[in-house]
């Protein structure tokens, strides 16, 4: 005995899967407007900051920190904040373009990125303490690990919504 | 809280970039509002009412209603 209405010739139903098959393609190939200008301008803020930190990056390896510590030589190892600077410019430009949501996803990710960083660094500032380990390679993993925790929380609340 | 976004959209054959474009948000705020995991704020309810020429009350529905809606007797 077939089942009332769950027949594979039903028309409505072949009509119905269809239409939310098709719905559902077009929901997750096609961007609003205002998704893609967001994206646009993301690339437009951080391509030439990513370009200008590579490169300013690059040309401390030949750097020596036992040199006189003149103005240039400070000049010169600082420079990877200009990059920085313009990363977070960017950054606060990209919340400022943000719809509700993406902002509310972007603090949240932020503040859980910050408390990484804010613990981390604790554990540091204890471990210089005890003269266990280098504190710039310390300084180093703390900063990538609170980058890694901020992105990773707002990939994952991104993905929730998606 | 419930709504009946996917309903009306789906009525306008419009999709999810569709709408986020007439709301001018993103289709990712769209598909969480849909799913009742994000609550929009005021004025984007109060956008999404004009767009679809309805109150906002008819288009949200609050937790505390469904309850009572369940538990009542149909008649």
């Amino acid at each position: 005995m077939a089942a009332r209405g769950s027949g594979d010739n039903d028309p409505d139903i072949m009509t119905r899967v269809l239409y939310v098959g098709r719905m559902s393609i077009s929901q997750t190939e096609h961007k609003s407007s205002s998704d893609v200008a967001s994206e646009h301008a993301a690339w437009r803020d951080a391509a030439p900051a990513i370009a200008l930190l590579v490169i300013t990056q690059g040309s401390l390896i030949g750097f020596d920190p036992r040199r006189p510590s003149d103005l240039a030589g400070v000049a010169w190892a600082l420079s990877p904040l200009v990059a920085i600077a313009w990363l977070v410019c960017g950054q606060i430009r990209a919340l400022r373009r943000a719809d509700e949501l993406q902002r509310l996803q972007q603090l949240q990710a932020l503040s859980i990125g910050f408390a990484a960083l804010v613990v981390l660094l604790i554990g540091v500032g204890l471990l210089h303490a005890a003269e266990i380990g280098d504190l710039a390679q310390q300084t180093q993993v703390v900063l990538m690990s609170g980058i890694f925790a901020w992105v990773s929380s707002l990939a994952v609340m991104s993905a929730r919504s998606r | 809280m419930k709504n009946r976004l996917r309903e009306l959209r789906a009525a306008r054959d419009w999709t999810q970039a569709d709408l986020a474009d007439r709301l001018d948000v993103s289709r990712q705020t769209v598909n969480a509002i849909e799913t009742g995991r994000y609550d929009p704020s005021l004025p984007l309810a109060f956008k999404l009412a004009a767009l679809f020429g309805d109150s906002i009350e008819s288009l949200f529905l609050p937790a505390h209603d469904e309850a009572q809606q369940r538990t009542r007797p149909s008649p």
